[in-house]
């Protein structure tokens, strides 16, 4: 029964991801007829500008929306299970206030001097920024064995990256400022087909280097003593989960900016919908209902108010939040 | 729709801009000015719609500043502020020879109007500033840097008795700062030059400059000057207007363009060009719409000139293609009719004539320009 339910509701995200793709590669601020978007999708017409707006706009920033969705939906339930806390998602431990330092220098001291690569430069440094801050949760966790403890220095660096960033924002220029308002208000524009290939390849191997920590991932939500008892080996199992999530957070945030709320809604959702604690049941559809939830919110922000764009957090959050008060709401009831 | 949705935006930019300014120049009933007796004239205007000067034979002038709804009474020098002047009424005391200047644009006005003397501080470091004779006055101490708009040195303003403070309209997002400014007294006038849609009514914000420095023959010459320089283009007929798009990419991916009815959009069509983008909203200013609606109209247009202003100069055709790979396929790459704007030109807006005439010259396909360069 619980096997037929897990089944369906994979066939539902699926079918969800499938729909919605389809939507966002037909509608947008420019009307592209719907005999051109499929001509555009089997590779005729390849002359026309409907092509190059359908397969080289809509289509990756589609696919883009799929796999960051998937993987900062995962980063989200690794953090959940690993602190057994239900609002823990990939900024508590300051990844992305550790990119976002790192971007500000970048646009405040360097961009003048990497006109060139600023957009290379960008990702570059958002991924340095976020590991920097996860190496230093890192070296705390090897310090402190509490997990609030630990959550609770995850918080600290990203208030003294936060610090440090408004210090950096106080002595920069307007246009600076403007910059990075923009980019931290995060968007899934201008995704290439080449950064699909490059962030799918780092999300892909993360989320399955989470699926294969399933077991000691459900051994460990049994209690730390019980996940020592069965073999795990507690010290590498966080120092794995904690990489792994953070890989997933970090490449979201290099590749579309921070983008807020997917990684605490989504998990939620899709435990309302599988009615399943299983780390193997959870993270296959965490990952495709991130895809949907992602889409679903890009679409919004293309369409809503075309040809300008909303900032995918501000959907995100519009429609993460009532959601998961909801499911808390019916557990709760239920409780 | 769209049109309803600019009304609403416009209506909100208003409810704000009201709302905020309340604070700098509560709206003056005009019973309360009978202290100014007859009006005996205006400051001739000729194509800036958002400013005027009212002379009256009691020697007082009044300043109007639309948008903002700011009302400034001029006191000249010889004379007192009247026992009767409305508390709510800004007041603005001649000679005025302690500026601090915040807006950035408003800079040239004074150094064209030659009253850079009557400028003490600024909102820019020596670095920041491309107009030569303002790093050179922050350099030998003649100005000295007083904050930026959102955090000015009130101390240092007060000790040094500053008498004028020009904003832009940068400060309507920082009301509690143009508060702060009311509370300590001082005088505030705001410019919002940039909200003019003819380039030469931004421009002609020099005569108001030259009025409050004593400065009128200076700049009304400076601005002959450029009037001249864009009446003498010499535009092909209509049908043989070239279409271009100014445009710039934003960090977030999307696309920065000028709003229809902008000075920058008027500026192409003063130059001899046609605005290439039909579906940009209406107004002023700037706006940011999506990749796929710029590439839909820019894939046909005869030139692109990007904005530096705000994301910074591009120094080669490789780093736009790297932001917008798409650009590749449009007619003005495909015809080498790319060009990238100067730094310097968002400060420097008592050279929008010659750069009016360099975008002409551009359109005639000139190698060599000032403020533009070919990608």
């Amino acid at each position: 029964m619980k096997k037929n339910r897990t089944l369906s509701i994979y066939i539902v995200l699926l079918m969800a991801v499938i729909l919605l793709l389809f939507l966002n590669i037909c509608v947008g601020s420019v009307k592209v007829p719907f005999s051109e978007a499929i001509m555009s999708l089997v590779g005729k017409n390849k002359d026309t500008s409907f092509y190059d707006i359908v397969m080289l706009i809509r289509f990756p920033r589609a696919v883009g929306a799929i796999v960051l969705g998937g993987g900062l939906s995962l980063a989200g339930f690794a953090l959940q299970s690993f602190f057994h806390n239900p609002i823990a998602g990939p900024y508590l431990l300051g990844i992305s206030s550790g990119a976002k330092l790192t971007v500000a220098l970048l646009f405040v001291f360097a961009a003048n001097m990497v006109p060139s690569a600023a957009y290379g430069a960008k990702i570059i440094c958002a991924f340095l920024g976020a590991f920097l801050a996860m190496g230093f949760v890192l070296l705390c966790s090897k310090k402190i064995n509490n997990m609030a403890m630990l959550l609770v220095c995850g918080i600290m660096i990203g208030y003294i990256c936060s610090a440090v960033t408004d210090f950096v924002v106080t002595f920069a220029k307007e246009a600076d400022i403007v910059n990075l308002h923009n980019w931290t208000k995060g968007s899934l524009s201008g995704l290439t087909w080449m950064d699909d290939l490059v962030l799918s390849v780092i999300i892909l191997v993360a989320s399955f280097g989470l699926l294969a920590l399933s077991k000691p991932l459900s051994a460990y939500a049994m209690g730390e003593n019980y996940a020592k008892s069965v073999g795990v080996n507690i010290k590498r199992f966080r120092v794995m989960l904690v990489i792994i999530s953070s890989l997933l957070a970090a490449t979201v945030t290099a590749f579309a900016g921070p983008v807020s709320f997917v990684g605490i809604a989504v998990p939620h959702i899709v435990r309302g919908l599988t009615k399943s604690t299983k780390p193997i049941v959870l993270i296959p559809a965490c990952f495709i209902g991130g895809g949907a939830f992602c889409l679903l919110c890009d679409f919004v922000a293309r369409v809503i108010l075309s040809p300008v764009e909303l900032s995918i957090s501000t959907v995100t959050a519009f429609f993460g939040a009532p959601v998961v008060i909801y499911i808390l709401i019916q557990r709760r009831k239920r409780a | 729709m769209l049109k309803n949705r600019i009304r609403i935006n416009l209506l909100i930019l208003l409810v704000i801009l009201t709302s905020i300014l309340t604070g700098c120049s509560k709206k003056v009933d005009p019973k309360n000015l009978d202290f100014l007796g007859n009006e005996t004239g205006k400051v001739p205007i000729e194509y800036a719609n958002l400013f005027e000067i009212t002379e009256y034979d009691s020697g007082y002038a009044l300043l109007s500043i639309d948008k903002i709804e700011q009302t400034v009474l001029i006191v000249p020098e010889d004379k007192e502020i009247p026992k009767d002047c409305p508390k709510e009424l800004m007041v603005v005391e001649k000679p005025l020879d302690k500026i601090y200047v915040v807006s950035t644009g408003a800079m040239d006005f004074f150094v064209k109007a030659d009253a850079l003397d009557k400028v003490k501080f600024a909102s820019l470091n020596e670095e920041d500033w491309y107009i030569d004779e303002a790093k050179e006055a922050l350099k030998d101490g003649s100005i000295s840097y007083a904050g930026k708009y959102s955090m000015p040195d009130y101390e240092l303003l007060r000790d040094k008795e500053c008498d004028l403070i020009l904003e832009n309209s940068m400060i309507t997002h920082t009301p509690e700062v143009l508060n702060e400014l009311k509370n300590l007294d001082f005088p505030v006038i705001v410019e919002v030059a940039s909200y003019e849609d003819e380039p030469l009514g931004r421009m002609e914000w020099i005569k108001l400059i030259g009025y409050l420095t004593d400065q009128e023959d200076k700049a009304k010459e400076a601005f002959e000057k450029q009037k001249e320089k864009v009446l003498s283009i010499k535009a092909a007929s209509d049908d043989n207007k070239p279409t271009a798009i100014i445009f710039s990419i934003t960090s977030a991916g999307t696309v920065s363009v000028r709003k229809s009815d902008d000075y920058m959009v008027k500026m192409l069509e003063l130059a001899g060009a046609k605005n290439g983008l039909f579906k940009v909203e209406e107004g002023t200013g700037s706006t940011t719409i999506q990749q796929e609606a710029f590439y839909d109209e820019a894939i046909n247009a005869d030139y692109l000139i990007y904005n530096s202003s705000i994301e910074g100069e591009i120094d080669s055709i490789e780093s736009l293609e790297e932001k917008f790979p798409l650009i590749k396929n449009t007619k003005a790459y495909k015809e080498g009719h790319i060009t990238c704007l100067k730094g310097n030109t968002y400060q420097s807006v008592m050279s929008t004539g010659d750069l009016i005439f360099d975008l002409s010259r551009m359109f005639q396909g000139e190698p060599d320009l000032e403020y533009l360069y070919w990608l």
